[in-house]
């Protein structure tokens, strides 16, 4: 009698458990809707009128002084807000934004711009030389102190020749001026001296602050006078903020959302639409080439050739990632080397390789990190699994990120160590600076010749030549296997069934080319 | 009283300068926050430079007695995330966790003690068997995985609650249950076990031979002996809430309270908030000890506060 009690007692408790998680499990194989469009633009009703959309970061933006920080929540609001001397389409290149055309070089070390004509921010001040040279000023000022100061390290200033030119002054021939402009924001002249600018930020994007309620959203609403004719119908956008995929994918699929960032890869079949464009970050191995077992190139192209690149694709981003083609760099970049393969998979080749190097069961560490890159961990475990089938002895090691940057700026260069390289400019020299160039902080080479063509292409003014120097340098990175090249990472979005947008390979969220059906 | 307060607060005043201590050296120690705030690609002038401009340049000795002079005033300086007083900004989170961690041990409370003396009163029952396992099914579910179910049933589905976020007292419901439900199960376990211990003392057997009515004999005997682990535990409970639970169930919910400020400061490098989130934490942590061993005297006359 008891004992069946009991037994009743514990498959009503268990019965209970079973019911919960198999609410899970239904909606997660996607039971509310899934077409997940890759293009993501089916037009299927005409556009509404107007619409509202809520657009959801994986967290909340430091600031809305686009100048200050360097913080990808920050950009996503403030894309939208301010607008750069020059832009890209959305395919990546380089076009004239509020620049009038694209600028002329006056003489080595001067780029002239012209500005287009009446445009005002958003708090009425007129854009024009003036505020071009304050916005230039206030985010060269060290005292500033602004995060973005990388991106504009040639810049020493700028002066207006009239109102609607405007001459920028460089330390030394700069040929990547015109896609530096590209990353700053112009603020209106007034901002430098305005304590409360973040509070009520103002520029001439199309669309303006509305209010900021910390740690719950910021509003923005249509810019009425702006100038360009390509706006979409989204005339109000609440940028809310959460760090947590599954919470993101909840609001997207419970209709409290629009766009979510960060779309985890195995989510994609469960939201409404998803769209994924090849993105800026490139996970890839510096090799230690200069000692250890990988001073030797026979090792290192083995190391290369032993990695399933398009398993790794596949399998741990869900497809939602493109191969490299031997080099840290992007189709869409400047540099990019179109000539380059990625190294086969070939394991047999891998192991022939080492033999041939006498590198059969040598000890190579592979460092890493977890939690900072999409899948950063995964990949380097992935890794040290291929890499110990081809005869080596990888130790992977992950560390906290702290650490793991001890490592990867220390002057004792590991055997291999993972990193994200990402690229906002779009140019070559960013890259080819911190990590091919022997004197970069990720460098584990010292190719004094490859260091050379870096150093010259980054005062080369004539486009051609700088081109051929990068092609060059990537070409025997290449050859040299100084990294093991792995994969481009997509930018994954996931969308409400309404919304119709196409993301862009420079990874801005532009609410402008967003269309709501009806 | 008056004495055992004053030594308490004392005492409670060196561990939360204790522990403020040692997070600034563990912090300045081990970790950079200019190479983490710089883009990885940065040069190392552009990092010289940044770090001269935060004051993380000079000695350690130097920041160390700097900062332990404003700390004493209270100032921790501006965070670095928001560039505005770090403690003003804990200040603001802090209400924000203390209503969810309030609401959910309230509700913890209500759940937990009466069926935890339910059990008690017939251990081995069917009742009892069907909490029991109940509970044990609560307490083994790990708050982020609660917290995804709940937003899966009552958000998703259901849409009777708010996904995520802070404006309504709506939006803490899903997040104080997330609490609320594994504190509840723990507590159930605890209740009964004490009643159990209790209900089986001699004195019970006196109680009952005196005819007291079986209600009050549970209510007033002993219940209120049992009350003192109970208490124990919940304190023990709000503890963990504040000073780890919340800042999962907080990412969960996108709710800006002090665990999800934690983690920001932390993810963000921001050194000076984190050590203001570390300060106030360990102050309330230290309130509520306080206020436990002060509630015991209350419920248990015999305890002697020294």
């Amino acid at each position: 009698m008891r004992s069946k009690r009991e037994a009743l007692a514990l498959i009503l408790g268990l019965l209970l458990v079973a019911c919960s998680s198999g609410t899970v499990s239904t909606t997660g194989d996607g039971g509310t809707a899934t077409t997940s469009g890759s293009g993501g633009t089916q037009a299927t009703s005409p556009p509404a009128e107007s619409a509202d959309i809520t657009i959801i970061l994986a967290g909340e933006p430091t600031t809305l002084d686009p100048q200050i920080r360097d913080d990808g929540n920050e950009r996503a609001v403030s894309d939208n807000i301010y607008e750069t001397l020059m832009a890209r389409n959305p395919e990546g290149e380089l076009v004239p934004g509020l620049a009038a055309a694209e600028p002329t070089q006056v003489d080595e070390t001067t780029w002239q711009f012209t500005l287009r004509e009446g445009i005002t921010f958003h708090n009425g001040e007129p854009f024009n030389a003036e505020s071009v040279v304050a916005s230039i000023d206030r985010i060269i000022d060290p005292d500033f102190a602004s995060e973005q100061v990388s991106f504009f390290s040639t810049i020493s200033g700028a002066e207006a020749v009239d109102d609607t030119t405007v001459n920028v002054l460089t330390t030394e021939p700069d040929p990547i001026l015109p896609a530096r402009m590209y990353w700053m924001k112009m603020v209106p002249a007034t901002a430098s001296g305005d304590a409360a600018f973040a509070e009520n930020p103002s520029g001439t994007g199309p669309y303006q602050f509305v209010e900021w309620v910390r740690g719950d959203h910021v509003t923005l609403e249509a810019n009425p006078d702006y100038w360009g004719d390509d706006v979409g119908n989204v005339t109000r956008v609440t940028y809310r903020f959460v760090a947590e995929a599954g919470t993101r994918l909840s609001a997207l699929i419970g209709g409290d959302a629009d766009v979510i960032t960060n779309l985890q890869p195995e989510d994609v079949g469960s939201a409404p639409q998803s769209a994924s464009v090849t993105g800026l970050e490139h996970p890839v191995l510096i090799i230690n080439a200069m000692e250890g077992a990988t001073a030797d190139v026979r090792v290192r192209q083995a190391m290369n050739l032993a990695v399933d690149k398009q398993a790794m694709a596949d399998e741990l981003f869900g497809g939602n990632a493109t191969v490299d083609q031997c080099q840290i760099l992007s189709e869409s970049f400047f540099g990019y080397n179109p000539d380059l393969e990625a190294y086969a998979y070939d394991p047999d080749a891998a192991r022939a390789l080492i033999a041939e190097a006498g590198a059969e069961g040598a000890t190579v560490e592979v460092i890493g990190t977890a939690g900072r890159w999409l899948k950063d961990r995964e990949v380097v475990e992935v890794v040290g699994n291929f890499l110990s089938e081809v005869g080596l002895v990888p130790e992977v090691q992950i560390f906290e990120f702290d650490e793991y940057l001890n490592r990867l700026f220390g002057d004792i260069r590991p055997p291999a160590i993972y990193v994200t390289s990402s690229n906002e400019l779009l140019d070559a020299d960013r890259q080819l600076s911190a990590y091919y160039h022997l004197d970069g902080i990720g460098a584990s080479n010292d190719d004094a010749e490859l260091a050379g063509w870096i150093d010259e292409a980054r005062s080369e003014t004539d486009v051609a030549a700088r081109e051929g120097l990068y092609h060059q340098a990537v070409q025997k990175a290449c050859d040299e296997a100084y990294f093991l090249f792995m994969l481009n990472i997509n930018d994954v979005y996931g969308m409400s069934e309404r919304l119709q947008w196409q993301p862009r390979v420079d990874a801005k969220i532009l609410v402008k080319e967003m269309t709501v059906s009806a | 009283m008056g004495r055992f307060l004053l030594k308490r607060i004392l005492q409670g005043a060196i561990v939360v300068i204790g522990v403020t201590v040692v997070v600034f050296v563990v912090t300045r120690l081990i970790g950079d926050p200019v190479r983490v705030m710089l883009p990885l690609e940065a040069t190392a002038e552009q990092r010289a430079a940044f770090a001269a401009q935060l004051g993380f340049d000079r000695p350690i000795h130097v920041q160390f007695f700097d900062f332990i002079g404003s700390a004493l005033r209270f100032d921790f300086g501006n965070s670095l995330w928001q560039d505005r007083p770090a403690l003003e900004i804990v200040l603001e989170a802090l209400p924000r966790t203390l209503l969810l961690v309030g609401a959910s041990m309230v509700l913890a409370v209500i759940i937990a003690v009466p069926l935890g003396i339910l059990t008690s009163l017939k251990p081995g029952g069917f009742l009892d068997r069907l909490l029991v396992t109940l509970s044990l099914t609560g307490l083994s579910m790990p708050n982020f995985w609660l917290g995804l179910l709940l937003i899966v049933i009552f958000g998703v589905q259901l849409q009777i609650f708010p996904i995520f976020g802070s404006g309504t007292l709506m939006h803490a419901v899903l997040p104080a249950v997330t609490f609320a439900l594994p504190s509840a199960a723990r507590l159930v376990m605890l209740t009964r076990s004490a009643m159990i211990d209790e209900l089986n003392k001699s004195y019970v057997a006196l109680v009952k031979a005196k005819n007291v009515p079986f209600r009050r004999l549970v209510g007033a005997h002993a219940f209120r002996n049992a009350a003192v682990p109970v208490m124990t535990m919940t304190g023990w409970e709000i503890i963990r809430a504040l000073a780890g639970y919340s800042v999962v169930v907080e990412t969960v919910f996108a709710w800006p309270g002090l665990g999800f400020l934690a983690i920001q400061s932390i993810t963000r490098q921001d050194l000076i908030l984190l050590q203001a989130i570390v300060f106030v934490v360990a102050l309330m942590i230290i309130t509520i000890n306080i206020l436990m061993d002060v509630a015991y005297k209350y419920i248990d006359p015999r305890i002697k506060l020294t």
